[in-house]
């Protein structure tokens, strides 16, 4: 980037920090301003601080855009869509209220037009073959008129995990504790030969009662499959993502029974530590000495408050004796 | 240590884009797979090496607004959490964050 290039763009962004926060009318002040000394400098700003403005509003907006034409709709004859929860990433999703013999309330999610179809059939064959209370269950699915596929769900009135555990102030080994049955739900599906591939707080939801669930086996496959290409989906949070999935490696039982180190790690302290052992076991693979041993052991990081590690698959995970966590 | 995880994110899964785009089969698909997982603020069919060159630009302008980034993209920290990593009030990266993800759109855009 040439110098005059460079000393534009540190203009705006001086302007954009000074007129970010400020009233309409202060802005308006100094636009006039800058507008008389500097035209295309105003209109840069303008045009940023416009597109910034616009992007407040959609964020506050977000769950209402989710498509409200549907509400009242009749879904598979029984489920009576009420209103929008959100648009994830597969398509929307509704509260419903079952309107046959039975009450009950379920999250209708339709799959989005672009959605393939297989991996739609697919996500219904894995619900179906999962049945756990730790695991929100699959109460139906068909196709709409327009031919998309839909699935009702468990609708479950609670919060995310991390959140649940701020807000009653847990300890540190209350955390762990539900955080346990989080991995043994985990466990559960592995044996199924399933992989969740997101688990990532907005996806385990801890009920009224306390207990958690785990949502959206969304990008799910069987560990079965055989196409390669096909297991290095990168559909993921790369947040929350192994070392094996931000390789771009096919994903394991063994990559996921990573993930649930990053709910304690998050829970526990907003520094989120999981991410230095991330980078910890990056540094590892990359080292000539490196052997499959060494991906056994415990990676344990003392990051001021959490201890995190790595351990091969969530049955380990849940044997696993803390040797000593601090602040308990 | 945050620092360096967030660059080392940010090279590790600009690098694996850009593997997958050279790919002969499939690997349009699961680039724009993965620039949609990334959720950047682009496009999915934007070109990843834009997105780099456009990040390194930032660091230019301001080296926080590309640390902003890379700590609340790439490694995926919230507000609040980014601005006890760098030590700023959480305005401070709330705004930074909003002038880089406008910044880069229009960057991308061009």
């Amino acid at each position: 980037m040439d110098k005059n290039a460079l000393a534009s763009h540190r203009r705006e962004y001086e302007e954009f920090q000074r007129l970010f926060g400020v009233s309409r009318a202060e802005r308006e002040v100094r636009m006039v301003e800058l507008a008389h000394n500097d035209p295309q400098l105003a209109i840069d700003v303008l045009g940023l601080l416009t597109d910034a403005d616009a992007e407040r509003a959609i964020e506050s907006n977000e769950v209402e855009s989710a498509n409200e034409d549907c509400v009242g709709q009749l879904i598979g004859g029984r489920f009576r869509l009420l209103r929008p929860l959100g648009a994830g990433g597969m398509g929307d999703v509704y509260l419903a209220d079952r309107v046959d013999d039975v009450h009950q309330q379920v999250v209708v999610k339709i799959v989005g037009a672009g959605m393939s179809l297989s991996r739609a059939h697919r996500e219904r064959q894995i619900l179906a073959k999962l049945s756990h209370p730790h695991i929100a269950s699959l109460v139906d699915t068909g196709r709409m008129p327009s031919g998309q596929p839909w699935f009702a769900m468990d609708y479950v009135e609670g919060e995310r995990i991390t959140d649940w555990c701020d807000r009653n102030a847990l300890g540190l080994a209350a955390r762990v504790r539900v955080l346990a049955q989080v991995a043994r739900a985990v466990q559960f599906a592995h044996k199924n030969l399933i992989l969740h591939r997101d688990l990532i707080p907005s996806n385990i939801l801890v009920d009224t009662a306390g207990t958690p669930r785990l949502f959206d086996f969304g990008i799910a496959k069987f560990l079965d499959a055989t196409d390669a290409q096909e297991a290095q989906t990168l559909a993921m949070t790369p947040a929350y993502a192994s070392p094996e999935q931000l390789r771009g490696e096919t994903a394991t039982t063994s990559s996921e029974a990573f993930i649930p180190f990053s709910q304690p790690a998050e829970a526990i302290s907003t520094s989120n530590p999981r991410l230095m052992s991330v980078a910890v076991q990056m540094d590892e693979t990359r080292t000539p000495h490196s052997t499959k041993g060494n991906r056994h052991s415990l990676i344990g990081l003392c990051a001021g408050k959490a201890r995190v590690c790595y351990r091969d698959s969530a049955a380990e995970l849940l044997d696993w004796r803390r040797p000593s966590l601090p602040n308990e | 240590m945050f620092h360096i995880a967030g660059s080392m994110m940010r090279r590790m899964l600009i690098d694996r884009t850009r593997r997958a785009g050279s790919e002969k089969h499939g690997g349009d698909q699961q680039r724009v797979d993965f620039i949609e997982a990334m959720q950047l603020p682009i496009s999915g069919s934007a070109d990843v090496e834009l997105l780099d060159t456009a990040l390194d630009r930032l660091e230019q302008i301001d080296p926080r607004l590309s640390r902003v980034v890379e700590l609340r993209y790439f490694v995926g920290l919230s507000v609040p959490a980014v601005a006890a990593v760098l030590e700023v009030d959480k305005r401070t990266v709330y705004r930074d964050w909003t002038f880089a993800k406008t910044w880069l759109r229009r960057e991308m855009e061009q």
